[in-house]
């Protein structure tokens, strides 16, 4: 389809009055041979709309809207298979420089230039049509899985439900009561799970295959072929996969400290769990009633040798055990030694409960020791309530333990993978030493793989923290690093069944939600709508492997030459592998190295003589682009010598933009992006830590060019440090003036 | 940091509490409120706090021997605050009720004294059946020794005679009173004993020094005063502490007339008529103590229906003693001004029955003493002798930094 | 039914980050969602925090992905400035009736700011507690959405008596004639997404909230350290402008409390933490001082506890504030508690208090509900209502935003099975 650019000015919000407009009018009809370009004093209104709808009917399918920010009116500038391309004209230049200023014309001029370039060699992207399967696969049968599958099955779609051991119910099932989930929130309430084990049972929209594990799973959203080991089936088509594998109590082994392994009389919560279900209470040691149960909380838990973590329901399942204990043997006493009580919201009123009975004692306390007595077991702990250290007789210790994710580290898994390979090689001197301590080192992973993914990146789900596979817990807490896999329950974060249960519900959304986007083409988190996606000009690939490598979300296998085999409905449209591609074989029909490398190009550059340095800025249009916004709402002035290219994610930044920028003589490049680092703010994790070891490269470059290595910086500016970004342009514009202009000016 | 103490938790004696007053003392969660809304405690030994947890823990030993439980005057500003309902103010009160139980010499009585149950027993029987006894054995000794009593023309001294009244009481009076000092000693020992478990206490101040302050609060009320709750309760309190305390002095001062003075040679004018200054500060003192008794009987029958503070029977029994001690006291006096001594009629054995009722509860008040509320006088006071020796209530501890600040 | 995209009619009320979140992943998975939001702007809360824990990152971060996708999906309808009056019917079939305040400004609007040029009324402005002021015209805030002014009807002195904006908009957009109007909407199911308020902390005996100028609380903390707030972020104590060489925090002030509010709110320690954070960014000399009952900072919020608490001039004391004291001369405040842990009473003299007040649960508001909605006896929305009601985030229980995410994704879900039936 050729184009047909046209180009509309927008004098309003000031625009008009602080730019040289007909300037801007010659710019694109004489340098860019635009017939059409149109002036309005307000583009946005219905007129002005109306005025480029008309034209658009006449023809047009490419309009440069010169106006405000591309966050602001984007439904009045967007119509039917029409590329448009926003120029900010109003917050990035008359609001934030000299009215009827030289230099603000040649900003506003050239922001025009980038702008008709890119409405030239930009395309509409044509959405991705795949065949999309609408099966929902849930992997794990405990409350979180279940309640998971009869989400997705009362949406009305179909339901493949994979569990390991032979029945479902996971732990729940194992329990007699658990914690109270409705008002009034005081006590102990009989678990349900056999009713729910039997409504999923009932629903002809679910399949559930127990003892049965996943022998492979390849493909990608949509079109997930996944191979069952166990059942012998072959390969069944799914959709999208919600990983609901639980979790595994802290290994007590691990606390001796705790008189574990001392007295089979010290024993942990589950197993506690286990007594109290069989109806009686007696001590393994004996079989006596124990008398005096002591319960001692943190086992193992907030403890920076064990689990630094917390697992927030230790405390209310003590609680519960102690009221059991009380209802089932009403002359036993339950002692609580706790760090914090962490009963929250409405479980104040559980806490209050249990204290209640004069049969519970509770006092803060560290543990120090537990000390095997023969029969009786004598807990030592200090900083108590009570005043000084304590000691304190029990029967029966019942160590509160955490909860450890059933999660596989894929990215380790795969390191493992790799360095048994080479091992088995037997080749290559130090490489194969290196392979040798990691095989040793990471042993403890053999057969440790849970979905067995076919991605080259690594078999299960990268782990963010402390083994749970999540990626933006906070803001979007199911989003894992493997599109259309979604981590759910006490795999995600430790909690209770409750939670776990409306935890379910949630990755059964996401599930559902990437199979609807998916089939619309268009893409998931965060880029939702996008329909643009990565195009690869094999013929040119060396095999250097960077895009496969770097990849966040694990897009790109390779085949055994080592060239990348896009899974396209995996991407996440972030344009890394772009931005990674030496050859610069990949691009998106309106984002790509040749677009972006025209759009810099196209700035004129003055010459040396002019005195007037110019400044690349390559700016993260998720989180600083939109920081630039809010300060050009405030007005706050920045240097007339930068220009602006927004980019997906700093990931996304090809060297070779740097390269040509400054041959064709800007004198300094900053690059704003995200936090990175174990609080990263990249929305797609890795992509501003990228651009860090990158930059690395284009030190190297500066140096061969024999140019200052300060021409090229890389910050971090959080979205709401508006007020800082323009303070940091500006002294990045004094710290290159002061180097002086780049010698390459010219030529 | 003391040695590690072996914790022994003892249930039935959180469910003593909880029986005597402490219903809510389980639902304590520590956050220590009371310690600091308290008036009355202390920068180095601050309560009620740690007495709660003592308390959920059934720790007796602990709480019996706290001097701290003393130092409380139940203002009930800590119940007031609580945010858990826990009315720290009422369980104090209990834990005091169990430290004069536990005192008690011997024990038994403890637990008579103050049950609702034994009232008929041990404050009308025993009582009535002692007193009685005493009548019957009256006549023949009088004979066996042959005393002529000189007073035997006197009113009341007719149906009850002076000396046998003297014998009687002193006797038992004393004979309790020894068992108190026992519970003094005992309760001493154990507040060291406690405060070098937690490696607290040590004399800051000497002993006599300690007595003189403590014994000034006791007298001004002081400390009494610093409760900003219930202003009121101080005052009744005040009024029956002098009540009495004038009572005791005219009754002390009665005996002393009768058969000391006639010794050196004066003549006694006992009976007092209405205008001996000893008669009037009789009179005076059980006025007080009838006001005192009644207002204090009224506040704790008009307590706020939240239910942040209660009475007890350990409560109710001590100040209807008080009230009836003083009511019965005047009835009699009434009497022995309107009835013509030497016109025996019918009116001699109604004047004598309320004589009788008056004995009896003259008995309960002060034979029961150690045993029973009453008791307080005596174990609040060495608190206070032992707060002020151990330093727990001077000023200078009331106010510290966080540790490790800067400051 | 799957896959045609019809997947139901979902009223949302409430515009925080539950109903937010709420809205736009049921709209995502094909439902058609009325957003129904009484204040000016989406974003509720969060909107007004200046960071989140225990990333410490800025909720406009997140707000800015999720407005994006409000904006870009025909599937949700925003209603601003509106409330929802009543609802009556079935699951199914739920009829609701929306007021909608006047917003006085109309789409034409550009966000120029030449009325707020011409304004000569003003306002306290709300979003920031008050501590600062806008002209009556005015936009929440920079990153606001809908990106567009609003006049507040109080302050602003009408077309007849000044009508300034009414010449100096270029767009038409101003419209001073507004006036309230009802709309009547059936969906298949309703999700309540009403949040919470802070409560008022001068009832709160002995803690001087309200009586003494340096006492504030968490939420007002947040806009002293916001770079958007009335300070430019910069924390400064309110009697003086001084900025505090010491802080102490009050954790629990009328929460857990049955003089109050019993429940606990679940987040005030995290949030405290934080506020230490910020305190020590800005004052790396300033001694800083939490006072607690329980430190509640569960799962790997552990890790931002520790973290935190590894500050030295940073301390812990296990005992309740009971009360505060100021010295009139210098407006500093001494704290008093019990340090539980030593036994001894504690008077800390402090520049600045900062009081860890929860969250009250707005309820169902004025909503008329045909049948009533069940609350619990704190207030929030009781977890078993009839089938098309669905309570999300913090009308249902006490959560911090985290979790407020993960239960209104799974409560869109549950929305979207009446329409699968």
């Amino acid at each position: 389809m050729d184009k047909n650019v046209a180009v509309y000015l927008c004098r309003g919000c000031d625009i008009g009055g602080a730019l040289d407009m007909d300037a801007l009018k010659d710019v694109a009809a004489d340098e860019y041979d635009i017939e059409l370009c149109r002036e309005h004093d307000c583009l946005c209104g219905d007129e002005g709309r109306s005025l480029i709808a008309q034209d658009v009917t006449d023809g047009v399918n490419s309009v440069v809207v010169a106006a405000c920010s591309q966050r602001f009116m984007q439904d009045a500038f967007t119509f039917d298979s029409v590329l448009t391309t926003r120029v900010n004209l109003r917050e990035q230049v008359v609001w934030t420089h000299e009215p009827n200023d030289e230099d603000t014309d040649m900003m506003a001029q050239d922001y025009l230039r980038m702008g008709i370039v890119r409405a030239q060699k930009a395309n509409l992207p044509d959405p991705l049509q795949e065949e999309v399967d609408r099966t929902v696969m849930v992997v794990g049968g405990g409350v979180t899985g279940l309640t998971a599958a009869q989400d997705a099955a009362a949406a009305g779609h179909q339901v493949i439900l994979i569990e390991k051991g032979d029945e479902l119910g996971g732990w729940m099932k194992r329990w007699a009561k658990g914690i109270p989930h409705k008002a009034p929130y005081t006590d102990p309430q009989p678990v349900d799970v056999g009713d729910q084990i039997a409504a999923v049972r009932a629903n002809e929209k679910i399949t559930v295959h127990t003892g049965t594990s996943i022998e492979k799973i390849s493909g990608g959203p949509g079109q997930f072929d996944v191979t069952l080991r166990g059942n012998g089936a072959e390969p069944i088509r799914v959709g999208a996969i919600v990983q609901a594998t639980g979790w595994k109590p802290y290994d007590p082994g691990k606390l001796g400290h705790l008189g574990y392994g001392t007295s089979p009389d010290v024993i942990t919560n589950v197993q506690m769990e286990e007594i109290l279900a069989s109806g009686a209470i007696v001590r393994p040691s004996d079989g006596q009633t124990p008398k005096r149960i002591a319960f001692i909380q943190c086992a193992g838990s907030r403890d920076q040798d064990h689990l630094p973590y917390c697992s927030g329901v230790c405390c209310r399942a003590t609680i519960k055990q102690a009221m059991m204990v009380r209802e089932m043997a009403p002359d036993s006493e339950a002692y609580v030694l706790y760090k914090d009580i962490r009963s929250p919201g409405q479980y104040e009123a559980f806490y209050q409960r249990a204290q209640e009975d004069t049969g519970i004692f509770f006092t803060k306390a560290d543990v120090t020791g537990v000390q095997n007595g023969g029969k009786i077991l004598k807990v030592e702990a200090e900083d108590t309530l009570l005043g000084g250290n304590i000691q304190l007789e029990a029967d029966l210790v019942v160590l509160a333990t955490g909860m450890v994710p059933r999660s596989a580290d894929g990215e380790l898994i795969r390191q493992y993978v790799d360095a048994k390979a080479v091992v088995a090689k037997g080749e290559g001197g130090a490489q194969l030493e290196n392979a040798k301590v990691t095989v040793e080192e990471l042993g403890y992973l053999e057969d440790a793989e849970i979905l067995n993914l076919g991605y080259r990146q690594g078999p299960d789900l990268p782990v963010f923290k402390h083994g749970f596979p999540d990626s933006h817990f906070i803001c979007f807490p199911y989003e894992s690093r493997r599109t259309g896999i979604y981590p759910t329950g006490c795999l995600r974060a430790p909690q209770d069944a409750q939670s776990a249960q409306e935890d379910g519900s949630g990755g059964a959304l996401k599930a559902i939600q990437a199979l609807e986007v998916t089939a619309r083409g268009e893409a998931v988190h965060p880029r939702w709508g996008d329909m643009s996606y990565p195009e690869f000009a094999l013929q040119r690939c060396t095999q250097c492997k960077r895009c496969t490598e770097e990849c966040p979300f694990g897009t790109i296998n390779e085949d055994e030459k080592g060239t990348p085999q896009p899974n396209l409905t995996r991407c996440r449209r972030c344009g890394i592998c772009m931005g990674a591609c030496p050859e610069r074989i990949i691009s998106f029909k309106d984002y790509s190295p040749e677009i972006v490398g025209s759009m810099i190009k196209a700035v004129n550059i003055p010459d040396e003589f002019d005195e007037k340095p110019r400044l690349l800025g390559l700016i993260c249009e998720n989180d600083a682009y939109p920081a630039l916004d809010a300060s050009g709402l405030k007005r706050l002035k920045h240097s007339e010598w930068i220009r602006f290219v927004p980019v997906r994610c700093l990931g996304s930044v090809n060297t070779v933009w740097i390269a040509d920028a400054l041959s064709s003589g800007f004198d300094g490049i900053i690059l704003i992006g995200c936090k990175s680092g174990d609080d990263y703010q990249c929305h797609f994790i890795k992509g501003s830590e990228l651009m860090e070891t990158r930059s690395g490269n284009v030190q190297e470059k500066l140096k061969q060019l024999a140019l200052e290595e300060e021409r090229v910086q890389i910050v971090q500016v959080p979205i709401n440090e508006f007020e800082r970004l323009p303070e940091i342009v500006n002294a990045f514009a004094e710290e290159i003036d002061d180097i002086g202009l780049n010698p390459f000016k010219g030529f | 940091m003391a040695e590690a103490l072996l914790l022994k938790p003892d249930r039935r004696f959180v469910e003593d509490l909880v029986g005597a007053g402490g219903g809510d003392l389980k639902k304590c969660f520590q956050c220590a409120t009371c310690s600091v809304v308290c008036g009355l405690s202390n920068g180095s030994s601050p309560f009620p706090r740690k007495e709660m947890i003592w308390a959920q823990w059934g720790l007796k030993d602990r709480l019996v021997s706290d001097p701290d439980i003393w130092l409380c005057h139940q203002c009930n500003d800590c119940s007031q605050r609580c945010p858990r309902g826990a009315r720290p103010g009422d369980v104090l009160a209990a834990v005091r009720q169990k430290a004069i139980e536990h005192y008690a010499f011997p024990s038994v009585m403890g637990n008579w004294v103050n049950s609702v149950k034994a009232v008929p027993l041990m404050l009308v029987l025993i009582p009535a059946l002692l007193i009685a006894g005493a009548l019957l054995v009256r006549g023949p000794l009088e004979a066996a020794v042959g005393y002529v009593d000189p007073h035997g023309h006197e009113f009341y001294a007719h149906f009850f005679p002076h000396w046998l009244l003297i014998v009687f009481y002193s006797g038992l009076t004393l004979l309790t009173f020894g068992g108190l000092i026992v519970g003094l000693f005992r309760f001493w020992a154990g507040m060291k004993a406690n405060d070098s478990a937690l490696g607290r206490g040590g004399a800051v101040l000497g002993f006599v020094p300690s007595v003189i302050k403590a014994a000034t609060a006791v007298f001004t009320h002081a400390r009494f005063g610093k409760c900003t709750d219930q202003a009121s309760r101080k005052t009744s309190h005040f009024l029956a502490f002098y009540g009495f305390l004038a009572l005791f002095i005219v009754t002390s001062w009665a005996v002393v007339d009768l058969y000391l003075m006639p010794l050196i040679g004066v003549e006694s004018l006992y009976p007092f008529n209405l205008m001996h200054p000893m008669k009037i500060l009789a009179n005076v003192g059980g006025i007080l103590l009838i006001i005192g008794a009644a207002r204090a009987i009224l506040k704790r029958m008009n307590v706020p229906a939240d239910g942040k503070h209660q009475s007890t029977s350990f409560d109710w029994i001590f100040v209807w003693l008080l009230l009836l001690v003083g009511v019965t006291g005047f009835i009699t006096e009434v009497f022995r001004f309107s009835v013509d001594p030497e016109v025996v009629s019918a009116i001699h054995n109604v004047a004598y029955g309320f004589y009788f009722v008056h004995l009896v509860m003259v008995f309960g008040l002060l034979v029961y003493l150690p045993y029973s509320k009453f008791a307080h006088i005596w174990y609040r006071t060495v608190a206070m002798i032992y707060a002020e020796h151990t330093g727990r209530t001077q000023e200078g501890q009331s106010l510290v930094q966080v540790a490790g600040t800067t400051d | 039914m799957s896959g045609n995209g019809k997947r139901g009619r979902i009223l949302v009320i409430g515009g925080g980050i539950s109903g937010l979140t709420a809205a736009i992943e049921a709209a995502e998975a094909g439902a058609d969602v009325i957003l129904v939001e009484k204040e000016a702007f989406l974003g509720g809360r969060v909107a007004r925090m200046n960071l989140y824990f225990p990333k410490m990152c800025p909720p406009t971060c997140g707000l800015e992905i999720n407005l994006r996708r409000v904006k870009t999906n025909p599937r949700i309808r925003t209603l601003t400035l509106s409330t929802v009056q009543s609802i009556s019917g079935d699951p199914g079939s739920y009829q609701a009736t929306i007021q909608k305040a006047p917003r006085f400004v109309n789409s034409r609007c550009t966000i120029c700011g030449d009325c707020v040029e011409v304004c000569p009324a003003e306002r306290p402005d709300a979003f920031n507690q008050g501590l600062s002021e806008t002209k009556a015209v005015y936009i929440p805030f920079e990153s606001a959405y809908p990106a567009r002014f609003v006049i507040d009807e109080d302050a602003c002195q009408g077309a007849d008596a000044c009508g300034k904006c009414l010449e100096a908009c270029g767009y038409g957009a101003i419209d001073l004639t507004m006036a309230p109007e009802t709309e009547e909407v059936e969906v298949d199911s309703v999700i309540w997404a009403t949040g919470w308020a802070p409560p008022d902390a001068g009832q709160f005996e002995g803690l001087g909230s309200g009586q003494y100028a340096n006492v504030v609380n968490n939420v007002t903390m947040e806009r002293l350290s916001a770079p958007n707030g009335p300070t430019g972020g910069k924390i400064l104590r309110p009697s003086d402008g001084k900025g505090p060489e010491s802080v102490a925090f009050v954790q629990c002030a009328g929460s857990r409390d049955e003089n109050y509010f019993k429940h606990c709110s679940g987040v005030c320690c995290a949030a405290s933490l934080k506020q230490a954070r910020y305190i020590r960014e800005q004052y790396p000399e300033a001694d800083i001082f939490i006072f607690y009952i329980d430190i509640r900072a569960p799962g790997r919020l552990e890790d931002f506890f520790s973290a935190t608490t590894e500050d030295e001039k940073l301390s812990l004391v296990k005992g309740k504030v009971a009360n505060i004291i100021e010295d009139s001369s210098t407006g500093n405040l001494t704290v008093e508690a019990e340090d539980t842990l030593t036994g001894r009473r504690v008077a800390q003299t402090v520049d600045l208090v900062v009081l860890a007040t929860g969250m009250i649960p707005n309820g169902i508001g004025d909503t008329q509900v045909e049948g009533g909605i069940a609350l619990d006896e704190y207030g929030f929305i009781a977890m078993e209502q009839p089938k098309g009601y669905l309570a999300a985030g913090v009308a249902k229980r006490p959560v911090d935003v985290a979790a407020c995410n993960r239960d209104a994704t799974g409560v869109a879900l549950k929305a979207l099975h009446l329409s699968a039936e």
